[in-house]
């Protein structure tokens, strides 16, 4: 009796652990790997910007100002190339019902990822207060909100910080929708083109002439701390490099070389100016700082060296040299040392610019009978080319270092047309280029930093 | 009285020993011996030969067979001296073990998707090595514990029992299986469906490192039945991964925009809960 007891114990434990053991296979769940998506642009609902208290500002009524905020921040992100503003005719709720808590099934039944709200009122003293949330659709919470005051002229700024607040906390990168372009305006004929440093909005709003047309400018940059610019002008005939002050809308001369002097450039903390000096048919890389005026040499070779460009840390300078024979892109040290070549394909490659990122180095290269507009590593590695037109020149950074701006030169036709200039964006993808407005033909674009 | 007080004090010594020293034996022995055979087992590769179809091929069904065939004789050569020896002296009457295996077993070779195998997909014909089963141990074990006396009515028991035993071993291991193949096909199913659900962020630097691991539970219905939940969830809120949390809240969104899951509510075991590795890379193209 006992014993078959006991054998009945030894039986049920031995089957009860046998069990335990499988059960635990058994009850494995499932893993899933993704690795592929949808690369489509992010869908997102963009809803006109309400008031409770109707008035009208200076810049029109506030039900006015609302739709039109919503409409330049339905522009910036379009043309972004990373989201899709859904057409508010298939909004099922209408922006008023939707200021405390959105319905979201509304929203996701509408194909969008994520929704904005906002809404203003004219404050006492003028001013209009703005304000705006961020919404994922699927999680139904709040992603970023802000509220914003400023003098109702000033809306579209508004518009493009909102902009660049809801581009940051979708992508987690600064925006660069709040920042400004300046640029060679061209008019006339092509033996005689009227150039004039120009200035815009990024989307090509509040365009304004920075000077007259009566000396020929090229080559302008922002400088990255602050609302400056250096450009270069013909000044009886000389070259020279000018500062300009946005703010005072003064032009100084930084410095009155004897020399040649071409494609200045800031240093990263603004306090420094590289640039390329021509001396006895040579060009070489020269460093000035700018509260002292002190020049130094960092290149002192044979060949041509030009196009200096700062990495984002200052500790380095991209530049072009034929030094190798060809016109090809070198990396050295900001106090000229280490001087390396990283640029080794076919063609020729100018105008190396780094990217504000800091991971990439933009370029101009030159061959089989084009300019194309191309990236790569600061080590040289991983090069592509972004664009495949006829000629694109001059790459110029956004701020967050995902788009670059540039301008195209249109091929001539039999009956000699075409020639004229334009600028154009592209972004890291290569896929989303675009054309940037101007009123006329632009050249030499140059990017802004972020305003503030 | 006294001393049969005794005998019962010592035939409880006895069985606490036996059963103790049973206990032991077989957590220590005979478990891990039969985990050992299990994992033995050749892995199916699933993964790779699913094409994102209605049906998946899973490799297992002909390593099934193989296994099911090479039981009965395997089982016979080997453990004999440890396992058969008590069936032999103990009973004539008893159902002869190997007999009855081959009758089940071709039933269980899985009905419909075994037959679509890719010849293509040879299954290694690595033979388990001839059973050295835990059965035999165990039975060993259960022999050893038994007094010889108590021949008769222990041994039909016992007959049953290793019986049982092997029928559980037998159901896991097709069920395992099974589950393998279930696993499988969900998890194209899945990952079919929550690609399309997927809008990669776009443009995001290192993207090497933004691999994303998400945990979601699901109710019998296909709904979450609470919100996803980050596996590595500190990261989200360490400054400088904004890149990162971004990646992970576009996989919450997926997972969410995706819900809810119809999945066969036969395997809702399998697919209760699903981890999710959310790796753009391959979409950013490393730092480029």
């Amino acid at each position: 009796m006992t014993l078959k007891n006991m054998f009945k114990n030894v039986v049920t434990i031995t089957f009860v652990f046998t069990c335990f053991v499988f059960v635990g296979f058994a009850n494995a769940q499932i893993e899933v790997d993704i690795t592929r998506g949808n690369v489509e642009p992010l869908p997102i609902a963009i809803t006109n910007f309400v008031n409770e208290f109707p008035a009208t500002t200076r810049a029109g009524t506030l039900d006015e100002l609302g739709q039109k905020i919503a409409g330049v921040i339905a522009a910036d992100l379009y043309r972004s190339g990373l989201f899709r503003p859904i057409d508010p005719e298939a909004f099922i709720s209408s922006p008023r019902a939707e200021q405390v808590r959105p319905r979201f099934g509304n929203w996701r039944a509408i194909g969008s990822q994520a929704l904005i709200t906002g809404r203003l009122e004219q404050e006492s003293d003028g001013r209009v207060r703005v304000e705006f949330r961020l919404w994922d659709v699927f999680s139904e919470q709040q992603m970023t909100g802000l509220r914003m005051l400023a003098p109702s002229e000033n809306w579209r700024r508004i518009a493009h910080k909102i902009s660049d607040a809801i581009y940051a906390r979708l992508t987690g990168e600064s925006g660069y929708f709040d920042t400004r372009i300046v640029y060679i305006s061209e008019t006339g004929d092509k033996r005689e083109r009227i150039k004039r440093l120009s200035i815009m909005d990024q989307d090509g709003a509040n365009h304004q002439y920075l000077t007259n047309g009566e000396d020929l400018v090229l080559t302008p940059r922002f400088s990255p701390t602050r609302q400056e610019i250096t450009y270069m002008a013909y000044y009886n005939n000389t070259p020279r490099v000018y500062l300009f002050n946005i703010d005072t809308g003064k032009h100084e001369v930084l410095g009155d070389f004897p020399n040649m002097t071409f494609s200045p450039r800031f240093s990263p903390d603004g306090n420094k100016v590289v640039m390329t000096l021509a001396e006895n048919g040579n060009s070489d890389i020269y460093i000035m700082d700018l509260p002292t005026r002190e020049v130094t040499k960092l290149t002192n070779h044979p060949g041509i060296d030009t196009s200096p460009s700062f990495s984002p840390d200052g500790r380095y300078v991209t530049f072009n040299s034929d030094r190798g024979g060809s016109q090809q892109l070198y990396v050295m040290g900001s106090d000229g040392n280490n001087i390396e070549r990283i640029s080794f394909g076919a063609g020729r490659y100018a105008t190396p610019v780094w990217s504000p990122r800091g991971d990439l180095i933009a370029f101009t290269k030159i061959g089989n009978g084009k300019f194309r507009m191309g990236v790569m590593r600061p080590d040289g590695s991983g090069e592509r080319l972004l664009t495949d037109s006829y000629q694109d020149e001059s790459p110029t950074w956004s701020p967050n270092g995902r788009v670059l701006m540039f301008f195209r030169t249109e091929p001539y036709d039999r009956d000699g047309n075409g020639g004229g200039t334009l600028l154009w964006s592209v972004d890291l993808t290569g896929y989303n280029e675009r054309r940037v407005s101007t009123p006329n033909d632009g050249s030499d674009p140059a990017w802004s930093p972020i305003m503030r | 009285m006294g001393s049969d007080l005794v005998n019962e004090l010592k035939l409880g010594l006895i069985f606490s020993v036996v059963f103790h020293i049973t206990l032991v034996g077989v957590s220590v022995i005979g478990i891990p011996s039969l985990k050992r055979d299990f994992k033995g087992l050749p892995e199916p590769i699933p993964v790779e030969i699913v094409q994102i179809d209605d049906i998946t091929r899973v490799v297992e069904p002909k390593l099934e067979r193989e296994v099911a065939q090479e039981k009965p004789q395997a089982k016979t050569p080997k453990p004999k001296p440890a396992f058969q020896k008590p069936t032999e002296n103990l009973s004539k009457n008893a159902v002869p073990l190997p007999d009855a295996k081959p009758k089940e077993k071709p039933k269980t070779p899985p009905k419909k998707e075994a037959v679509r195998l890719k010849p293509k997909v040879t299954p290694k014909p690595k033979p388990r090595p001839p059973s050295k089963l835990d059965m035999g141990k165990i039975a060993a074990l259960i022999d050893r514990s038994k007094p010889k006396e108590e021949v008769s009515v222990a041994e039909v028991k016992e007959e049953d029992v290793i019986k049982k035993l092997e029928d559980a071993v037998r159901k896991n291991r097709v069920n395992a299986l099974e589950a393998r193949r279930a696993t499988a096909s969900l998890q194209a199913i899945i990952r079919q469906k929550v690609e399309a659900c997927w809008s990669v962020p776009a443009g995001a630097k290192d993207a090497d490192d933004l691999l994303v691991r998400l945990r979601i539970s699901l109710r019998l219905d296909g709904t979450l039945s609470r919100p996803p939940e980050f596996l590595d969830r500190d990261r989200l809120f360490e400054g400088g991964q904004e890149f990162y949390r971004t990646a992970a809240e576009s996989a919450a969104r997926a997972v969410r925009r995706c819900a809810p899951y119809d999945l066969p509510k036969g395997q809702y075991s399998l697919w209760r809960q699903i981890d999710f590795n959310f790796d753009p890379k391959e979409m950013l193209g490393s730092g480029e």
